[in-house]
């Protein structure tokens, strides 16, 4: 099991954003998405993971090893990577260095040996190349000079992408990785989503799309409410009359059936 | 580029002395020299790490009385009294930064403030130890263990020194991994957690290592004035450091040399003008803030982009980091 939460819950005051989940992730073969109506806990889940906020009950466990209340950056050494859904890219930095904050943040590249100026040159360019093959794997090469905030939106949703495979993470988590996008450019991250798959790293999505998450996941949870209600492959998903009630109302099961 | 604009610059600063002899030109050019390193220390936990720091002229402070104590009390010498004000500022820099680590903009700010005005009121009222606002008077020039720099000229090349190393500090670190996790932090701390960069490490890095070099430069201005009180380390100094990096143009390595130097003129220059002096001097840096928020260099670098060379990209590449 590449991770696992046990009992997972999260409460904001009066507000129980999450509760009891269990939820897995199997291993680098995976694609899980995760579908829900608004305010069913998706995002709350991702920042559990990912140790933006501390769990109110429950552990997470990622390779074997209890990670609960681990600090982001500390999640992000382990190997668990992640993309936000309001785009947070470093604004006034170039595509390349917003990739190579992540390889020098998580790589063992002693600062004080450039300070001092120790091989300072070699370090850097054998950084700088390792960063612009994650940028070439997204598509960005020729983009990799310009300041972020002046790269198209549908390319910063990628140049994220990269920033975060930067951290050579097991498993990568994407929030809503096509939204605002059209039909061209969210084929073209459906594409991505896959090759990211291909290269050995497990994806977890937040979608929207339902194109988009019945075709390139191999299992669906669905939340509602900070419950699970639901999961399994897509087909199941498709057909299940809560999943259907959750999203379009009771009159639709008795409609579908 | 940078690195020969740089030498270049260095090496017209260090002929200096050769061309102006005047004993008010030196000192004027040391002060200068001073507030071009403060500049820099304060724009790498400012302008790089995005950390709005008001505690530069505390540092500087602690700095200048670490030197002075030890230079008066147990007779030691620059060299010696220097490299201890630079580990004990240091030290004092990474306890501010450990309760700043919570704090962010407005708040930062105002702690900062406030650790700026204690530091004030302890050089005053400790006058066991400090004696208080009276000041400590009679500290040696600075030296090394085979001479002397007791003539003004001597003192400049001091200065030149301290200064030059402390930009070369700041140039390297900027060009390093924690430089540019500095600006991952500025730009948006919470990607740049997502990304692995420990923030904690990063900020006090950018806080100790900043407080360090305001000491030094603290310690050689005691050496070289001779005679110190509290009333030079207070908020003053570190609004105008701060200035000076906003002006210069923050998160650039030119920008807090060009408004270390040009601020540190301006007043002398606008001395004809007697009492109206410091009116039109915060006059000027009020239209600075205004109609240049990006500082001199920004305007400059908009200015060579509109001008050719590189298409501009929605406006936004003027601080394109150096």
């Amino acid at each position: 099991m590449l991770l696992e939460t046990k009992g997972l819950g999260k409460r904001f005051g009066g507000l129980q954003a999450l509760s009891d989940l269990n939820f897995q992730v199997a291993g680098p073969e995976e694609v899980v998405g995760i579908i829900g109506p608004n305010g069913a806990g998706k995002t709350t889940l991702f920042n559990l993971v990912t140790g933006i906020y501390k769990p109110t009950v429950g552990s997470i466990h990622f390779q074997g090893k209890d990670i609960t209340g681990s600090a982001p950056d500390q999640t992000a050494r382990l190997g668990i990577s992640r993309t936000f859904q309001n785009i947070r890219l470093f604004n006034r930095l170039t595509a390349l260095e917003n990739v190579l904050a992540s390889v020098y943040a998580c790589g063992a590249a002693p600062w004080w040996r450039e300070v001092l100026g120790i091989d300072r040159g070699r370090l850097r360019r054998g950084l700088q190349e390792e960063a612009l093959r994650f940028l070439k794997f997204v598509g960005l090469a020729e983009l990799a000079d310009l300041p972020a905030d002046s790269l198209p939106y549908g390319d910063q949703r990628r140049l994220e992408i990269a920033r975060a495979l930067a951290t050579r993470p097991r498993l990568i988590f994407l929030d809503e990785p096509t939204a605002g996008m059209n039909p061209q450019e969210s084929a073209e991250a459906v594409g991505l989503i896959r090759r990211i798959q291909e290269t050995g790293v497990a994806v977890v999505l937040i979608e929207h799309d339902m194109k988009v998450v019945m075709g390139i996941c191999d299992r669906i949870v669905v939340l509602d409410q900070g419950r699970k209600l639901a999961q399994g492959a897509p087909d199941e998903i498709r057909r299940d009359p809560a999943v259907i009630e959750a999203y379009l109302g009771k009159g639709a099961v008795s409609a579908a059936s | 580029m940078t690195n020969r604009i740089m030498l270049a610059l260095a090496a017209g600063v260090a002929l200096i002395p050769l061309v102006i002899t005047s004993p008010y030109s030196l000192h004027m050019g040391i002060l200068a020299l001073i507030a071009v390193g403060l500049a820099s220390a304060l724009n790498l936990i400012a302008g790089y790490a995005g950390q709005v720091s008001f505690a530069t002229g505390a540092f500087y402070g602690i700095g200048a009385y670490t030197a002075a104590i030890l230079a008066t009390r147990a007779g030691l010498e620059l060299w010696v009294t220097l490299p201890a004000a630079v580990v004990f500022t240091g030290l004092i820099g990474l306890l501010l930064g450990i309760p700043c680590l919570r704090l962010r903009g407005h708040y930062l700010a105002i702690a900062t403030i406030g650790f700026q005005e204690g530091t004030v009121i302890i050089l005053l009222q400790w006058v066991d130890f400090t004696r208080g606002p009276m000041g400590i008077t009679g500290i040696p020039k600075p030296s090394l263990p085979w001479i002397a720099f007791e003539s003004l000229t001597a003192n400049y090349y001091v200065a030149f020194v301290l200064v030059a190393v402390i930009v070369l500090i700041v140039i390297r670190l900027v060009a390093s991994g924690l430089g540019l996790q500095m600006m991952a932090v500025r730009e948006n701390e919470t990607a740049a957690r997502s990304v692995g960069v420990n923030t904690t490490y990063v900020k006090l890095a950018a806080f100790t290592i900043s407080a360090a070099m305001c000491g030094a430069l603290g310690a050689f201005y005691a050496s070289y004035i001779g005679s110190i009180d509290p009333s030079v380390f207070g908020i003053m100094l570190s609004a105008t450091a701060l200035v000076m990096v906003l002006a210069g143009g923050w998160g650039t390595l030119f920008g807090p040399i060009i408004g270390g130097v040009v601020l540190t003129f301006l007043p002398e220059w606008l001395r004809v003008l007697q009492d109206y002096r410091m009116s039109l001097y915060g006059a000027i840096l009020i239209l600075i803030i205004l109609f240049m928020p990006q500082g001199v260099l920004g305007v400059l670098s908009r200015l060579s982009l509109t001008l050719g060379r590189k298409e501009p990209v929605e406006g936004k590449v003027e601080r394109n980091v150096a």
